[in-house]
C-alpha cells in the first residue's frame, strides 16, 4: 500500500492520511506555485490502468505543469504521487512516459536506432540493431500501431512520428502515457485513426492513458473520465463511459473549462454606435493555417477573435503584422486595400500590432527601454536626422514620454527591459505602439502571463482607446478577457471562422462549445 | 515525495550608477585582468626559456615606446590592426560574425599594386584617393559576398568568409607570379612600387598618412554605431533579428550594409601596408594580421576606443618579441601565447562575469 517516504509532510484535501490505491497513478494534494503565482491548487486525480483519462483546461489552467510533476520533471510544492504504489524516484517514474506535442526523436536517424538512443553506451551492434527492429515490429503488431522499424524518421509523417514516440514509451515499459495535445497537428483523417489506437491501447493492453486536449468531441470519442482543470484546481471530474457513466454534453464540459464567473468586469463600449468600417480582412487565406477568413472591426469597436490557441490566430496575427508572404485575400484599413507585405507598410497604414509573443517581436530584453521603444519609430523624425543621424535626445526624450503616461516602473530609460515584470514589459510594447495613436489596433494574447493587476491595468488601456475611435482586434485565447471586452466575438477553430456572436452578454457555453469546434451549438 | 523550495529571492533593485559602475568595471577589469595573466603567462615562459622575465619584459617596453623610430614602428603597426579590429566591430554588432579580415586586406593590398602599377598616375595626391576607393571596394566586394550568403541564403559567415580568405590567398599567389610579377626577381613577389606612389610620411619619422586614416576612423566608428540609423539598427538586428523583422527593420540590408562596412576597412588596411610599409606585394603580405586584428577587438571588447588600446599592446607585444628573440635568445613566439591567453582570459571572465549576473 503506500509508501511510508515523508508522509507526514504530505497535506491531503481532507487532510486525512487514506489509503493508497496499489494500482494506477494517483496523485494526492498537489500544490505548485511560482513566485507569488500558484498554479495548482490541491489537485488529486487516479488514473486507473486501462483507462483513458481526459484532461481538459484553459491555456494557463496548469495542465503543463501537473504533467511536467507528473514526469518528474518538476517537484511538487507539497502532496504526493505513487505509481502502482511506488514513489517517483522508487521506481515509478520509469512507468510513465509522456508523448510531447514536439516529437523527441532524431530525424537522420532510423525508428529502431531512436529506440535505442540513450539506451546503449558506445557503438550499437548490428545484432542488437536487429532484435531491436524485430521487437519493434512485433509490438506495432500486438498494438496495431503500424510502424516500419528500419524507415528514416525524417521521412516519416507527424501521424507515424506520433506512433514512433507511442512505441517507444511501451517499448521502454511504460504502463502510463502522458499524451500532450495529441492531434494538435494531425489531419483530420490522422485524427481518428490515432483515437481509436488510443482506445484499444487502454482495453487490450491496460496502459492508462492521460489525453491532454482543448477539443471537447475527442474528449466525447475516446475517454472513460475527463477531469477538468481551471485556475489550478480539479474543478469537475465526470465518468463518461462504464460505471456510472453520467451523460456529458459538450456545453457542460465548455462552461467546466471556462467557469461562469466574470473576472474583472465587463468593459463593453458606451452605448455608441459604432463609427465607420476602419479594418476589413476579406477572404483572407494562408495555405494550411488560415481560410477565407472574412471579418470587420469598425471604429470605436472591438472585434475579439476567440479560440484555443493553435486555431490559426498565429497565422492571423502574422498576416496583421505584414509577416505573412504567403497570404492571400485583402486587408482593407479605412475602406482602402493596402499592401500587408511589410510590417512597414501596415505601420503607415495605421495599424499597430501588439505581438502575441512579447520578447521574440516585441522587445529585446539586452537593450534599454529607450532604445525598445525607437525600434518602429527611429526612421521617422524627430528621432530621425538628416545624413542618416539619429537623434539620442530625441530616443531620450520619446521613451520619458511613453514610461511616464503608461507608468512604467522603472528607473531611468536606460533600464534594460529584461529586467522589467512581465506587466511593465507589456506597457512598453503597448506603449510604443500606442504612441502613434494608430486608427487600427490588432491585439494579440494581450494578457497572458500577467497577473490581475497588470491585466487590468492592459484591458483599461485597450478600452481608452476604443473610446478614443480606435478600431480594435483582440485576438485571445482567454474567455473571461473576450467576454468583457469584446462588442463583437468572432470564433476561429482549424483557421476558419466557425461562429459569430453578435451581442453581449455573450452565451460562454456556446462560445465554448464553438471553441471547441461544434458548430451546431453557435447562436 | 515532498519537496519545499525555498521562497524566491527578490533581490532589491539597485540605483542605476551601481550597475553602471559595475558594467563599467567589467569593461575595464576585464582585460586589465586579461593582460596581468597574459604577462604573467609570458613571464614563466620565459624562465622556462631560460630568460629573465623582467629584463625580457623591460627590452619590449623599449622595443615599442623607446623613442621616436620605435614609436613610430608601434604606430605603423598599430594602423592595419585598429582599421580591421573597428571593422570586425562593425559587424559584430549586426550579429555578422565574420573572418574574412585577412581576405580583405589581401585583396586591399593586390588592388592597390595593380593601381599603382599600372596607372602611370605620377603624383601622389591623384594616386591616393583612387587607391584608397578601389581597395576599399574590394574589400567590400568581399566582404559583401558574405554579407549576400548570409542574408539571402542563409549561409554561416564564418564558413563563407573563411573560404573567401583562401580564395583571395590564390589569388594574391597568382597575382605575384604572373600579372603583378616583378621580371627581374626571383622570389614571387611584385615590382616595387614607383616613388610618388609611397604614403606621405612625417620628415624623419616613418609615421605615414595611412596612420591618421586609423586614428580619424576611430570617432567616425564610434559615431556611427552611437548615433546613426545604420548603428542602431545594427544594435537591434544583432541582438534580435526576429524583433527587427517584425518592427520593419530589414534584417538582410543591415547585415549586408555592416559586411560592406567591414570589407571597406580591410581593404584599406591592406591598402595602406601596402603603400606605406611594404612597398612591394609578396606572399608574406598575408601574413594572418586579419587574424591578429580579431584578437584586438576582443580584447577591445568592440568598443573602438578600446580597440586603439588593444592594437597598440598587441602590436607592442609583437615589436617586443622580437626584440627579445635578437636580444636574448628567447622565441618570438612567446608573444604569440600571451595574446592566446590574453583572448583566453578575456572570454573565460566574460561568461564568469554573465554567469555572475
Amino acid at each position: 500500500m503506500v509508501t511510508a517516504t515523508s508522509t507526514a509532510s504530505i497535506t491531503t484535501a481532507a487532510g486525512v492520511a487514506e489509503s493508497v490505491p496499489a494500482e494506477g497513478v494517483v496523485m494526492r494534494g498537489i500544490h505548485r506555485s511560482f513566485g507569488e503565482n500558484t498554479v495548482l491548487r490541491d489537485v488529486s486525480l487516479h488514473v486507473r490502468p486501462g483507462e483513458v483519462y481526459a484532461l481538459l483546461g484553459e491555456n494557463g489552467a496548469g495542465k503543463s505543469t501537473l504533467m511536467r510533476i507528473l514526469t518528474g520533471l518538476l517537484p511538487p510544492d507539497s502532496g504526493s504521487i505513487a505509481v502502482e504504489g511506488k514513489s517517483l524516484a522508487d521506481g515509478g517514474r520509469e512507468r510513465i512516459a509522456m508523448v510531447h506535442q514536439h516529437f523527441m526523436l532524431v530525424p537522420s536517424m532510423t525508428v529502431a536506432e531512436n529506440f535505442l538512443l540513450g539506451r546503449s553506451r558506445g557503438v550499437i551492434g548490428r545484432k542488437r540493431l536487429r532484435r531491436t527492429e524485430a521487437e519493434i515490429a512485433a509490438l506495432a503488431e500486438d498494438t496495431g500501431l503500424a510502424c516500419d522499424p528500419t524507415a528514416r524518421v525524417e521521412n516519416l509523417s507527424v501521424g507515424e512520428q506520433q506512433r514512433v514516440e507511442i512505441l517507444r514509451a511501451l517499448h521502454l515499459g511504460a504502463g502510463y502515457l502522458l499524451l500532450d495535445e495529441p492531434t494538435a497537428n494531425l489531419a483530420p483523417a490522422e485524427v481518428h485513426s490515432l483515437l481509436a489506437q488510443v482506445r484499444r491501447l487502454a482495453a487490450e493492453r491496460a496502459v492508462g492513458i492521460v489525453l491532454i486536449t482543448h477539443h471537447l468531441e475527442e474528449v466525447l470519442e475516446v475517454a472513460d473520465r475527463v477531469g477538468v482543470l481551471r485556475g489550478g484546481r480539479l474543478v469537475a471530474e465526470r465518468p463518461i463511459r462504464g460505471d456510472g457513466a453520467e451523460s456529458v454534453t459538450t456545453a457542460e464540459l465548455a462552461r467546466d473549462m471556462v467557469g461562469r464567473e466574470v473576472g474583472l468586469g465587463i468593459r463593453r463600449a458606451a452605448t455608441e454606435p459604432a463609427g465607420n468600417r476602419m479594418l476589413e480582412l476579406v477572404g483572407v487565406s494562408v495555405p494550411g493555417q488560415l481560410h477565407d477568413v472574412t471579418l470587420r472591426v469598425a471604429s470605436g469597436q472591438l472585434v475579439a477573435v476567440a479560440g484555443v490557441e493553435g486555431n490559426g490566430q498565429s497565422a492571423l496575427e502574422d498576416v496583421l503584422s505584414g509577416l505573412s508572404p504567403d497570404s492571400t485575400g485583402a486587408v482593407v484599413v479605412a475602406e482602402r486595400e493596402i499592401d500587408a507585405s511589410s510590417p512597414r507598410a501596415m505601420r503607415e497604414a495605421g495599424v499597430g500590432i501588439v505581438p502575441a509573443d512579447r520578447y521574440t517581436r516585441g522587445l529585446i530584453k539586452s537593450l534599454g527601454i529607450d532604445t525598445n521603444l525607437a525600434i518602429d519609430s527611429y526612421t521617422d523624425p524627430p528621432l530621425a536626422r538628416r545624413w542618416g543621424r539619429l537623434s539620442r535626445a530625441a530616443v531620450r526624450e520619446r521613451a520619458e514620454r511613453i514610461i511616464a503616461a503608461l507608468s512604467v516602473k522603472a528607473q531611468s530609460p536606460r533600464t534594460l527591459a529584461g529586467t522589467l515584470s512581465g506587466g511593465h514589459a507589456q506597457r512598453v510594447v503597448l506603449g510604443r505602439v500606442l504612441d502613434g495613436e494608430p486608427d487600427v489596433l490588432v491585439v494579440a494574447q494581450p494578457t497572458r502571463g500577467l497577473d490581475i493587476g497588470a491585466t487590468e491595468f492592459v484591458w483599461d488601456t485597450l478600452v481608452d482607446h476604443r473610446s478614443r475611435g480606435a478600431a480594435i482586434l483582440l485576438i485571445s485565447s482567454d474567455l473571461d478577457e473576450i467576454c468583457s471586452l469584446a462588442d463583437r466575438i468572432v470564433v476561429l477553430y482549424r483557421g476558419r471562422i466557425v461562429a459569430e456572436f453578435d451581442e453581449g452578454p455573450f452565451d460562454r457555453e456556446s462560445l465554448g462549445s464553438a471553441m471547441g469546434g461544434f458548430q451546431e451549438a453557435a447562436a | 515525495m515532498t519537496a519545499t523550495l525555498s521562497p524566491p529571492v527578490t533581490t532589491p533593485p539597485e540605483p542605476p550608477t551601481a550597475s553602471r559602475i559595475r558594467s563599467l568595471t567589467t569593461t575595464i577589469g576585464v582585460p586589465l585582468l586579461a593582460v596581468a595573466v597574459g604577462l604573467a603567462a609570458g613571464g614563466i615562459l620565459i624562465v622556462l626559456a631560460g630568460g629573465n622575465p623582467g629584463q625580457a619584459y623591460a627590452t619590449m617596453l623599449d622595443a615599442a615606446l623607446g623613442g621616436d623610430t620605435q614609436l613610430g614602428r608601434l604606430l605603423t603597426g598599430m594602423t592595419p590592426l585598429v582599421l580591421m579590429g573597428l571593422g570586425y566591430a562593425i559587424a559584430y554588432r549586426t550579429g555578422f560574425i565574420t573572418i574574412g579580415a585577412q581576405g580583405h586586406y589581401d585583396v586591399g593590398a593586390i588592388t592597390a599594386t595593380a593601381v599603382v602599377l599600372s596607372m602611370p598616375l605620377g603624383t601622389s595626391w591623384i594616386a591616393i584617393p583612387i587607391v584608397a576607393v578601389t581597395a576599399a571596394a574590394a574589400g567590400a566586394c568581399i566582404g559583401g559576398i558574405s554579407g549576400v550568403l548570409k542574408a539571402r541564403l542563409g549561409v554561416n559567415e564564418i564558413i563563407s568568409s573563411l573560404m573567401l580568405n583562401y580564395l583571395v590567398f590564390y589569388t594574391l599567389a597568382w597575382a605575384v607570379r604572373k600579372p603583378l610579377a616583378n621580371p627581374n626577381g626571383f622570389t614571387p613577389e611584385s615590382e616595387r612600387i614607383p616613388d610618388w606612389a609611397a604614403l606621405a610620411t612625417i620628415p624623419g619619422t616613418r609615421i605615414h598618412i595611412g596612420v591618421f586614416v586609423a586614428i580619424a576612423a576611430v570617432p567616425l566608428v564610434w559615431w556611427l554605431m552611437r548615433s546613426t540609423r545604420f548603428g542602431f539598427a545594427s544594435q537591434i538586428v544583432g541582438e534580435s533579428p526576429s524583433v527587427a523583422e517584425a518592427n520593419g527593420i530589414s534584417v538582410a540590408r543591415t547585415v549586408v550594409t555592416s559586411a560592406l562596412i567591414s570589407g571597406a576597412l580591410g581593404g584599406i588596411a591592406g591598402a595602406i601596408m601596402l603603400l606605406g610599409s611594404e612597398f612591394r606585394l609578396s606572399l608574406a603580405i598575408s601574413s594572418g594580421i586579419g587574424f591578429t586584428a580579431i584578437v584586438v577587438a576582443l580584447l577591445g571588447r568592440r568598443n573602438p576606443f578600446g580597440i586603439v588600446l588593444a592594437a597598440a599592446l598587441v602590436s607592442g607585444l609583437t615589436l617586443g618579441s622580437q626584440a627579445v628573440q635578437r636580444t636574448q635568445e628567447i622565441p618570438a613566439s612567446i608573444g604569440t601565447v600571451v595574446q592566446a591567453v590574453m583572448i583566453l582570459t578575456v572570454l573565460l571572465a566574460n561568461r564568469i562575469v554573465e554567469r555572475a549576473r
